[in-house]
């Protein structure tokens, strides 16, 4: 599913360049489950941000789906993101101002899903997460395990093809982490190939492959079985 | 302590450099326009303000009423001052003034070679030894006992003397002459200081009042070049006095104006507020009241939009300061000490903006000066300036910084440092800062439409259809020297004659301008189906050609045949209906006769209307005759599709015109202009409106941008999520200007029914007006909106095309 081949990612300050991917080659196949390891700015994020199409890259290729998608524009970008890919962040990212169901609602908006189809889709998706009794409510009236969930459920609802979760346990404490890791599990056995960047040990044996990172290089491949 | 506060306060306005920058412009185009508007109010009020006994000083004035309405007038009758100059009891002073004109001033040099060093005087004033008592002057030499006691003396100011005789003292000009019109010698026997404040006395040459003045009988003749100061003695009661001067003015009067239906009497009027008297305001400056009081409102305005855009901007960055809040708070500094550190920071604004503006005033009063009063370049008065300017910023101040340094000790410590700050439970809440937003858009929305209105109604007027054409036609006045004399005696006749023959001139006639400012009224009276109609007729004298040279129809009759005396009429509609004629058609034929005389007239001809005097007043019913002898005015036909050629052709008239009036400069004037002038007011209105409108426009915007781009800033990480989500820019664009459309589309609802009233009372004083339009309240939402999205889009551009990972970034 994703093909990544030589990928390169320069940042530039006023004085220095710095090299936050150097030629990084790995592969995800469909219905993967991976999570990718390391410690603070060896680069993790820069490449879960440029596999969710959010951030482009300076070098080498990626292919989504046999698509090299390392040149699309802005805009194709985004069409594709829209279609395919769930986030998940580590501060849960849920816009204030929304309720829980508008906020699960949004990338379905997006997508111009019909307003009937919508509700159908929201509350389903709700009701697997087990947080439909919060529909209502608004973010900041939510534990942060709660929010995590409808984190989870607005990354779903639109049924994409890749799950992208960035360090989605960090916020939470052991039980509420333990329950996204139990839903993100779920949903790769229902066929959604995931990556996750995580610094838990504990969450990344939930993977099928851990890749670990150094300084903008792999340096190992583990598969678990 | 007090260096390390001042450090921080300028760190904190260095580091915001955006804002403060906003602030500071903001409040300063409110401030600059305030303080502009304070000095032309000061300037004002400030005539004869410091003229010595001005409660006791009056300006004689009368009132009229007659059939056709009220009249005020400044004008005095001439035989009213020999009658009151001693036999009214209650009167300490009684000063003539009497403008008097002259062609020419000369001075003889030593060897009696004549030279005119300066133009004559229009302010030259025949008066009385009581007109300097009255007024105080300060005499530089001779007296004021002996100054005018012969009628070949003369008195100048010393600026006057010094146009005649440069440099020279005082003393040593007693005794020179001055031939005036190259017949009358005057001998300087004085020279007074002008007054050394202002005041609305401009006269700066006196002669005494002549013989003929003096013993003229023309009782109920008033002429506004007469006019009349008198001082009543202490303690007096000035309605006594007038009783007595109206009692003789009436039994004067008696038998004319029973006559006539007509009556008037005098009145004082005060000279503490002559300055404000338009409908005195004859040979002096005066200043309109409505006028200023407008203008207060609008600089009153434009100040409190300028203290929206600092409150909405300070409120709207404390999420952004609120951090160095809680800290100070966790450190243990108490409310009062952050809410004097805001305010100094807001003093400090205010007079960095207030510095600014008094900048920006100098070269706005340049500018401006089409609209601002003669002389308040130069004007100043130090006290009030200085008291106004410590009273604005200490005003801005407050008003600007109460709020904002309230609202942020009410900051929550724990909240703002656990990194929640400005987190609403409820969204789109109705705050103070989107009420004055709406505040500010109301204001510039009311502007525009005014603007819009006030232009409309300009157009309309300039380009109406007034009932002739006035395009292409140069006017000439035959100055009243020149008519006058025998020697130019119908000499217009030789002028028009060969301008005629010019083939390049389209049409030459002779007449009163259809459309002017001045009005002649004649009684006349008609005998009709029913009887006997008397009714005013407001008088043009024309000529044959001037009907068509106008391309004035007649509906009914035939045009005016030459004749050397009046032979016949022509009248307008309208007073053919005045008459009760009935048709045109019925009105040809009937005899009109003047009231004053035995002779009657045949009306031969119906014109269609036309204006007469713009489009404030109604038209009036018009009759139309050729006397040559008033017939003083040439209008010339230029070919209008040759603009080219016109400058060849006024050149030709000019040197025909020296050849017939030698002495007398040609005073040309192309008649659509003339019209134009007479619109001054209305243009200057409008050209006000379209700048407070401007000025409104850019404040509100400027506050706008600042909130925009807080509104930006604050709402980044949102953003940057519906990306994430698939949101494109186009959508994000039109979600943040969302808000700020409904905030504008709510002061466009509030602005317009608003001034829609204050422009319907507006138009109440044209007769002829335009209907106010639906649409014109849609363009003027329109025209804000599209400001306001302008203004808006740059950040919200910037904010929707920035890469989400930025705002995403947890680290």
């Amino acid at each position: 599913m994703i093909k990544i081949q030589q990928l390169e990612k320069l940042y530039r300050t006023e004085e220095i360049e710095t090299l936050v991917l150097n030629k990084i080659s790995f592969e995800v196949k469909e219905g993967e489950f991976v999570a990718v390891m390391g410690p603070s700015g060896c680069g993790k994020s820069t490449l879960l941000n440029i596999i969710g199409l959010l951030d482009d890259c300076d070098g080498g290729s990626f292919f989504f789906n046999n698509i090299d998608v390392s040149k699309y524009n802005e805009r194709k970008r985004s069409a594709l993101r829209k279609k395919n890919i769930g986030f998940v962040f580590q501060s849960f990212n849920l816009i204030d101002e929304l309720t829980v169901y508008e906020n699960v609602e949004l990338p379905l908006i997006y997508t111009k899903v019909k307003a009937s189809e919508r509700k159908e889709r929201v509350e389903e998706v709700l009701q697997q997460m087990q947080i439909m009794h919060r529909r209502n409510h608004f973010p900041q009236q939510l534990s942060g395990g709660q929010q995590q969930r409808v984190a989870v459920a607005r990354a779903v609802v639109n049924k994409p093809k890749l799950i992208l979760a960035d360090e989605p346990t960090g916020n939470l404490d052991s039980n509420n982490g333990n329950e996204v890791m139990q839903l993100l599990t779920e949903l790769n056995q229902a066929g959604t190939t995931v990556i996750m960047v995580t610094h838990s040990e504990h969450d990344a044996h939930f993977s099928h492959k851990i890749i670990r990172m150094l300084d903008g290089q792999i340096v190992t491949e583990n598969i678990l079985l | 302590m007090f260096k390390n506060q001042f450090t921080i306060l300028f760190r904190q306005i260095w580091r915001n450099k955006l804002f403060t920058s906003l602030n500071v412009l903001g409040l300063s185009i409110g401030i600059a326009a305030a303080w502009i508007i304070f000095r032309m109010v000061v300037f004002e009020h400030s005539y004869d303000k410091h003229q010595p006994d001005r409660d006791r000083i009056y300006q004689v004035v009368n009132r009229s009423e007659s059939e056709r309405g009220s009249g005020s007038f400044a004008g005095v009758e001439l035989p009213l001052y020999p009658v009151i100059m001693n036999d009214i009891p209650g009167l300490e002073l009684t000063a003539p003034m009497y403008y008097k004109y002259n062609e020419s001033v000369k001075i003889a040099n030593e060897q009696g070679v004549f030279t005119s060093p300066a133009k004559p005087s229009e302010k030259q004033i025949a008066t009385s030894p009581d007109f300097f008592k009255m007024l105080g002057y300060e005499w530089l030499a001779g007296d004021v006992a002996s100054a005018l006691d012969d009628p070949n003396k003369i008195v100048l100011t010393e600026k006057r003397a010094n146009l005649y005789f440069p440099g020279a003292q005082p003393e040593s000009l007693l005794g020179k002459v001055l031939t005036f019109n190259d017949s009358v010698n005057k001998q300087i026997s004085g020279i007074v200081k002008e007054l050394p404040y202002l005041n609305s006395f401009e006269a700066e040459e006196f002669v005494p009042v002549s013989k003929a003045d003096m013993t003229s009988d023309e009782w109920g003749s008033f002429n506004s070049n007469n006019i009349m100061y008198v001082k009543l003695q202490k303690n007096v009661a000035p309605d006594l006095v007038l009783s007595h001067i109206n009692k003789i003015q009436s039994e004067k009067n008696k038998e004319d104006f029973e006559k006539y239906k007509f009556k008037a009497w005098y009145e004082f009027y005060p000279l503490k507020d002559k300055h404000f008297a338009t409908e005195f305001g004859s040979n002096t400056r005066t200043a309109n009241k409505k006028v200023l009081t407008g203008l207060m409102w609008v600089g009153g305005f434009l100040l409190i939009l300028g203290c929206i855009n600092y409150i909405n901007l300070s409120t709207a960055q404390i999420p952004q300061r609120a951090k160095e809040i809680g800290i100070r708070k966790t450190l243990g500094s108490r409310p009062m000490n952050i809410i004097s550190s805001f305010m100094r920071e807001t003093a400090l604004i205010t007079l960095m903006a207030t510095v600014l503006a008094v900048v920006l005033s100098i070269f706005a009063i340049k500018g401006l000066k089409d609209f601002l009063p003669t002389g308040i370049e130069g004007f100043v008065n130090y006290q009030s300036f200085v008291y106004f300017l410590l009273l604005l910023i200490i005003t801005i101040t407050l008003i600007s910084g109460i709020y904002p340094a309230w609202l942020i000790t009410r900051v929550n410590t724990v909240n703002i440092l656990k990194g929640q700050l400005g987190k609403q439970a409820q969204p789109k809440r109705f705050n103070l800062r989107k009420g004055l937003i709406v505040f500010q858009f109301l204001v510039a929305q009311f502007f525009i439409i005014c603007a819009l209105i006030v232009g409309q109604q300009l157009r309309f007027t300039l380009t109406k259809d007034l009932g002739f054409n006035k395009e292409a036609i140069v006017t000439i006045d035959i100055p009243y020297e020149a008519y006058s004399k025998e020697a130019f005696k119908d000499k217009q006749f030789v002028l028009k004659d060969i301008l005629a023959s010019n083939p390049d001139i389209k049409g030459v006639a002779l007449g009163d301008k259809p459309l002017s400012s001045s009005m002649l009224g004649n009684l006349l009276q008609i005998y009709n189906d029913t009887g006997m109609v008397q009714s005013q007729l407001n008088i043009k004298y024309i000529d044959e050609q001037f009907l068509s040279l106008y391309d004035m129809p007649l509906v009914a009759g035939r045009n005016i045949k030459y004749s050397d005396s009046v032979r016949e009429y022509i009248i307008n509609e309208e007073a053919v209906a005045k008459f009760g004629l009935g048709t045109p058609e019925n009105a040809i034929g009937k005899y009109v006769k003047n009231i004053s005389g035995d002779k009657t007239y045949p009306i031969v001809g119906v014109v269609k209307d036309f204006h007469q005097f713009g489009f404030q007043s109604k038209i009036f019913p018009t009759g139309m005759y050729m006397h040559k002898r008033s017939l003083n005015t040439v209008n010339i036909k230029l070919p209008g599709e040759h603009p080219d050629k016109w400058p060849a052709i006024i050149a030709s008239v000019n040197e025909e015109w020296k050849k017939l009036y030698p002495g007398f400069d040609m005073e040309y004037k192309f008649y659509d202009k003339t019209i134009e002038a007479i619109y001054q007011e209305e243009y200057k209105m409008s050209s006000m409106v379209k700048l407070a409108t401007g000025i409104s426009i850019l404040i509100s915007c400027l506050g706008l941008f600042g909130l925009a781009t807080i509104t930006a800033y604050q709402r980044a990480k949102e953003i940057g999520i519906r990306k994430v989500l698939g949101a494109s820019i186009s959508g994000i664009m039109s979600m943040l200007s969302k808000e700020f459309v409904i905030l504008i589309a709510l002061s466009i609802v509030l602005a317009s029914p608003l001034a829609w009233w204050l422009m319907n009372k507006w138009l109440e004083s044209f007769v002829f007006k335009i209907d106010i339009q639906w649409w014109i309240f849609i363009l003027a939402g329109f025209i804000a909106l599209a400001f306001a999205l302008v203004t808006v889009s740059f950040q919200s551009y910037k904010a929707a095309s920035s890469n989400p990972v930025d705002s995403l970034r947890d680290e």
